[in-house]
């Protein structure tokens, strides 16, 4: 238990043990608690008065299957609101086998500084400085890493749009083959360690200093029922190592609810050439891996690894939300150039889903025509290039809504929608209003409810309801390290009792659900509060007018939330 | 009976032979016919609680299906 400090000021490096008021927490309650306790809400993002916090979750660096989420916070570039964004890979795993609770990176390094922060088998860090690797792009960054510190390694990283600071800029995580494609994505947070003058955080992964168990033998007995419950879950077990996320292309196509051309349809056409199935098939043939182990100790194996017509690697992990933004808002219809755009948002560093949306505002503001895949290729490469249009599209769609004038935008607070749309899915539309993050799935996803004939999404009873407590229970699970696709297995009441079991055994408690949600609520009130503190009110819990003015194909229905029940969202 | 055209997609697409992913085939069933009754016609069990969607709705397993409808099914599937 135990925080490592890093002034990239002074250049200095503390260990301390976790105060008091932070014990029991990991992941994102961690990040958010304490950026609430110790950030000015109304500092500069891009400043040394921000912290970078990177937590692993409290149960990551246990033998616990499917516990390698980092949780990254900070106050963000892109929304302006306090920011927590996770990712998989095996860094989370890694840092919690040497017992560190969160990386906190404060200050600023002077301009033009950059550096990497090392961190070694015994938990010791050292800044080295790092300018010959200034402006690389992450693929080849890692390589050389991986190439000097050895394969065990784990690595957070930045490519030039962190560099470039830009609102939309990513923190790379490197995958179980130490490629870094999996993201913490949103709210620009790459822009913030860019600003540090941090271009990666290299972590060996041979620690063996874990923080002990309070009770080992019932630990042991609560991971078997995890696991138990994994295998037995039909999503967790078969369909994603089969398709994958992708596999919601299909019904959120046939439910009339995936966010086409800017937002302008909810169907697109050909999406059968995107589907989770579609890309099955074609890797398949082509000889790469429909299913693969991604992150560090995952027994659901929901990556995947496109290749192109030689069979060589072009992506790894091509992921629904992708195929949305780069797919679906785009009107490109070809997986050879989502994937393709997937890389290389991968590779400069920024967020796949707001610069997929950014390029769709502006094929809508007429910069190109929906479906032209070599304008959209060629728009990403600008973001690398530092052009001036790149750093607008890097800065995510409310600057390219700016830029042209055009006021479709489809973001909440900055940061832009996900694949569900809210008018033909009326409670995703209030998680993204109302999540204090910007418009965010993670935070309280609906889709799952919807297929299970839980709630009918066009409906407005029990929208509200069910996104208040799958927030609640989503602040609550980004604290541990679980990832989603386990997480889903763990909703029944075996699961969930093996779970909140493996909490108890970690912690030597007693916990019941209603401290869980107890959690979930804590969490949600620090953020909610931070936001206050900076300005913002409920009425930034809006969506775009156009989504209450603008009937959505096919259902033609707009979204019917009113402002009044979204104000009850947080009502607690 | 009523016909039908039916969408297998996803992991439920494997288990009819020599379909193409998103194409249909022709499905009949007693006119009145349920969610449930096609689910038991195409051999997909219950356990799987399967999902069916048509111009757009979700049914329930008791709803009736409309005759001559385009139906698109697929496993229930998260998203997080």
């Amino acid at each position: 238990m135990k925080f490592l400090k890093i002034n990239m000021t002074d250049r200095t490096i503390k260990t301390e043990n976790v105060p008091e008021q932070y014990r029991g927490l990991g992941g994102r309650g961690l990040t958010s608690i304490m950026i609430n306790a110790e950030v000015r809400p109304k500092c500069d993002p891009l400043g040394p008065e921000n912290m970078l916090i990177v937590a692993p979750g409290f149960l990551s660096g246990t033998n616990l299957v499917n516990t390698s989420r980092i949780s990254i916070g900070a106050k963000s570039p892109l929304t302006g609101t306090i920011k927590e964004s996770n990712a998989g890979g095996t860094v989370a795993a890694a840092l919690g086998r040497l017992g560190i609770t969160a990386v906190i990176i404060e200050g600023q390094a002077p301009e033009g500084e950059i550096s990497f922060l090392k961190i070694d088998e015994k938990g010791d860090a050292l800044l080295v400085p790092a300018r010959e690797h200034k402006g690389k792009r992450t693929y080849a960054l890692v390589e050389e890493i991986l190439e000097t510190y050895g394969k065990k390694t784990s690595v957070l990283c930045i490519g030039p749009a962190g560099e470039q600071r830009l609102a939309a800029a990513s923190i790379q995580s490197s995958d179980i083959d130490g490629r870094p494609c999996r993201a913490a994505g949103r709210g620009g947070l790459g822009a913030v360690m860019g600003a540090k003058g941090l271009k990666a955080i290299i972590v060996d992964q041979g620690g063996k200093t874990p923080d002990p168990l309070a009770d080992p033998e019932a630990f042991k007995e609560a991971a078997k029922g995890i696991v138990k419950a994994i295998k037995e879950d039909p999503m967790s077990s078969h369909v994603m190592p089969e398709l994958g996320t992708a596999g919601l292309v299909a019904p959120v196509n046939s439910m009339g609810a995936f966010p086409s051309y800017n937002a302008r349809k909810g169907v697109l056409e050909g999406w059968e050439k995107i589907s989770g199935e579609a890309m099955a098939k074609l890797i398949r043939e082509r000889g790469g891996k429909t299913t693969h182990m991604g992150c560090a100790q995952c027994i659901v194996h929901c990556s995947n690894e496109f290749v192109d017509q030689k069979g060589e690697y072009i992506t790894g992990s091509l992921e629904y939300e992708t195929i949305w933004s780069m797919g679906g808002m785009t009107g490109i219809d070809d997986l050879d150039t989502i994937a393709r755009l997937d890389h290389l948002c991968d590779d400069i560093g920024v967020d796949t889903m707001s610069t997929g949306v950014a390029v769709a505002v502006a094929m809508d503001a007429g910069h190109a025509k929906f479906g032209d895949s070599k304008a959209a290729l060629r728009m990403v490469e600008e973001i690398a290039r530092g052009t001036e249009f790149g750093k607008i599209l890097g800065n995510g769609p409310v600057a390219v809504g700016k830029h042209f004038n055009h006021a479709r935008v489809p973001a909440v607070k900055g940061q832009s929608i996900a694949a569900y749309d809210p008018r033909a899915m009326l409670g995703n539309g209030v998680t993204f209003a109302t999540c204090p993050m910007g418009a965010d799935h993670t935070a309280g996803n609906l889709v799952g409810a919807y297929l299970t004939r839980q709630l009918d999404p066009l409906k407005n009873e029990g929208q509200v309801e069910t996104s208040r407590n799958l927030q609640i229970a989503m602040a609550a699970a980004d604290c541990t390290g679980i990832c989603f696709m386990a997480f889903v297995a763990l909703l029944g009441p075996e699961g969930g009792s093996a779970f909140l079991s493996a909490i108890n055994a970690k912690f030597g408690t007693k916990l019941g659900p209603d401290d869980i949600q107890a959690l979930g609520v804590r969490v949600l009130k620090a953020e909610r509060e931070f936001n206050r503190k900076a300005g913002f009110t409920n009425q930034d819990d809006r969506l775009p007018r156009f989504f209450y003015e603008e009937p959505l194909p096919p259902h033609n229905t707009v979204f019917t939330i009113s402002d009044r029940e979204l104000d009850t969202v947080f009502d607690f | 009976m009523m016909k039908l055209r039916v969408i297998p997609h996803g992991t439920l697409g494997g288990r009819f032979l020599n379909l193409e992913p998103g194409q249909g085939m022709k499905v009949e069933i007693p006119v009145g016919g349920t969610v449930k009754n096609l689910l038991a016609i195409l051999g997909i069990p219950e356990k799987v609680k399967a999902v069916v969607v048509v111009e757009g709705r979700v049914l329930k397993e008791n709803d009736t299906m409309p005759p001559g409808s385009s139906a698109s099914i697929f496993e229930p599937i998260h998203g997080g």
